[in-house]
């Protein structure tokens, strides 16, 4: 089969490689019909994760339809369409049976490394490095799905792959990182990142009850179609602060939530990010938290600072003397997507959303590659990258 | 009971494992008494993990107490065959095909609560090991601790030692308790061995790289 693998730092490829088989009696084989690029992967592509290894197959964001299924495969049956969380979750620990899925304690079969860096183990991930698992991703024609009852969602064979393929990861994310937000009537949220996740994020917090949505980049195109949705837009590189700017918005109070879908990799042009891109050249530090800064410096006291962007280590210059002083609330995680397949399938069904709207370009497989790249260095133009596998 | 834990933790220990009796179930204690056990018989340094599984105690207690068993959660353990009630033979396979083994007797044991054993005297690979099994708080399940000692006589065994103590014994038993765990909660153990990629050595014959 064809799959994109990683070479190294800004180096993917697609190679022909051998099919996945089952490993394991719980496992199902999946025939890949869509497949995404994720913000996250450009993390990956950027070099900013550890333990990734060399011809590792990537992608997160994938569905088709099931070929194979293991012997003790109960619900899904060879022919169903499915679409699969990005994380990978046994669905029997107690963190599972708790809904808490992205901390499930069995999946990772590299959970001591993991748990070597951050005390306990998370759930594995497919194709996201080898302390989240080393799973095979889904960019490829196929994909091992394993624990396949609970990392499945059986969508109709009817509807369009485009409609529900973020249901895989970043509508879900957008959508807790919102209902983290705990948002009430006349709620005002300030959203750094107008990426794939922050768009959603944005209509999740209108779906949620926001009366206000803020919307931070400096894409015009991505601010635009933040703005489509409703949100008021702030261009950092038009105004002399960012913090000032949202304070003046909110008539001084500062927004009841502030959410950071940015994580590790966040630009703009304060002192403190530019101090973090050096450390990070030279490898004094791994992440970039300057959204996550600003958020805090401006959320209004008592509010609620949700993250669903992505950090790996230790943040410098973490101003947690703001975060103390305003009695901020902090909500964060990587996403329980299985959680939140099924009642964000059937707003789509209701035709409340359709997250397809996120997406600007389509390539074959072959062209996997190049939408890296695209998706890397053309951040105006190119926000969604799908990928049609066969 | 009482009389088995006082074997093992020593006489100067006795006092703690009485008082114990009165207070709530305690794994943690129970870690701490297991230590000192285990240090009383060999000098080297202790590999100690614990993990809690969310299935009941008895049901974990006798997965273990199935000395057949453990080679399905231990890595490089290739058999445990028991050879009497309390005794059983051990074989170890290396990653460079070296096989170790040993013969080991169970010094004590408590049905659902602990199991002790060591190395029988002569044996060339001294080892003590005992694991701890108590009801966890809430829904948790059943708390699995777990210390394992190794004494390697130098030189002969140099990848079994590398392997089995130090920092190496310390994750060796950690995933070896990780493994055990997937194993009882989900019926098998997690794995990417086998799944393709695009190294070398996982590509087809007939493959060129381009």
């Amino acid at each position: 089969m064809k799959a994109l693998c990683w070479e190294g730092k800004r180096n993917v490829k697609v190679h022909i490689v051998p099919d996945p088989r089952i490993l394991n009696p719980q496992d199902a084989v999946v025939k890949v019909t869509t497949a995404a690029i994720c913000g996250s992967d450009l993390h990956l592509y950027d070099g900013f994760v550890p333990t990734m290894e060399k011809g590792d197959i990537l992608g997160h964001e994938t569905m088709g339809e099931v070929v194979e299924v293991g012997s003790a495969v109960k619900k899904l049956k060879v022919g169903n369409k499915i679409v699969i969380p990005f994380d990978i979750s046994c669905g029997q620990c107690h963190f599972c049976k708790e809904e808490l899925y992205s901390a499930c304690d069995n999946s990772n079969p590299n959970a001591v490394m993991a748990a070597k860096m951050y005390g306990q183990s998370g759930a594995a991930a497919f194709g996201y490095s080898h302390m989240f698992g080393g799973y095979a991703g889904g960019q490829a024609q196929f994909i091992r799905v394993p624990y396949a009852d609970t990392n499945s969602l059986i969508v109709p064979n009817d509807i369009n792959d485009e409609k529900v393929l973020f249901l895989s990861d970043i509508f879900p994310t957008g959508y807790m990182a919102a209902e983290n937000c705990n948002i009430k009537p006349g709620d005002t949220v300030a959203i750094w990142g107008a990426g794939p996740v922050g768009q959603m994020a944005v209509r999740s917090a209108f779906l949620l009850g926001a009366e206000r949505v803020i919307s931070i980049d400096h894409y015009d195109n991505r601010l635009l179609m933040a703005k489509q949705a409703g949100a008021e837009t702030i261009n950092y590189n038009d105004v002399d602060s960012v913090v000032d700017e949202v304070r003046f918005m909110t008539g001084g109070r500062g927004p009841d939530s502030c959410i950071d879908a940015v994580g590790m990799e966040a630009h703009g042009h304060t002192m403190t990010a530019n101090v973090d891109r050096v450390k990070v050249a030279v490898g004094l530090t791994t992440d970039r938290p300057d959204a996550l800064r600003q958020a805090i410096q401006s959320c209004k006291k008592g509010g609620t600072i949700s993250v669903p962007g992505v950090y790996g280590g230790s943040l410098d210059k973490f101003p947690f003397g703001a975060a103390f002083a305003k009695a901020c609330k902090f909500q964060m995680g990587q996403t329980h997507v299985q959680k939140y397949m099924n009642p964000l399938l059937n707003l789509i069904i209701e035709g409340q959303i359709d997250p397809a709207f996120v997406i600007t370009h389509r390539l074959p497989i072959d062209e996997a590659a190049n939408g890296y790249r695209m998706f890397s260095d053309d951040k105006n133009e190119c926000i969604k990258v799908v990928l049609k596998m066969h | 009971m009482a009389q088995q834990q006082t074997e093992l933790g020593g006489a100067k220990h006795s006092g703690a494992t009485k008082n114990d009796g009165a207070t709530k179930n305690s794994a943690e204690r129970k870690i701490n008494r297991a230590t000192l056990a285990a240090d009383k018989v060999l000098d080297d340094k202790v590999s100690k993990f614990a993990v809690t599984i969310n299935k009941p105690v008895d049901v974990v207690f006798e997965f273990w107490r199935e000395f057949g068993n453990l080679p399905l959660f231990m890595k490089d353990l290739k058999d445990v065959i028991e050879t009497s009630k309390t005794e059983s033979h051990w074989v170890v396979e290396l990653k460079n095909g070296q096989t170790v083994e040993w013969d080991a007797e169970i010094t004590s044991e408590s049905p659902n609560e602990m199991i002790t054993w060591k190395s029988k005297d002569g044996s060339e690979v001294e080892t003590i090991g005992s694991v701890w099994f108590a009801k966890a708080p809430s829904n948790w399940g059943t708390v699995v601790s777990m210390l394992m000692q190794y004494k390697v006589p130098s030189g002969k065994y140099a990848e079994f030692t590398a392997e089995f103590t130090g920092e190496h014994g310390d994750t060796l038993l950690q995933t070896d308790l990780y493994r055990l765990k997937a194993l009882l909660e989900t019926g098998e153990i997690p794995t990417i061995e086998g799944q393709p990629s695009g190294r070398g050595e996982d590509l087809p014959s007939d493959y060129v790289r381009h």
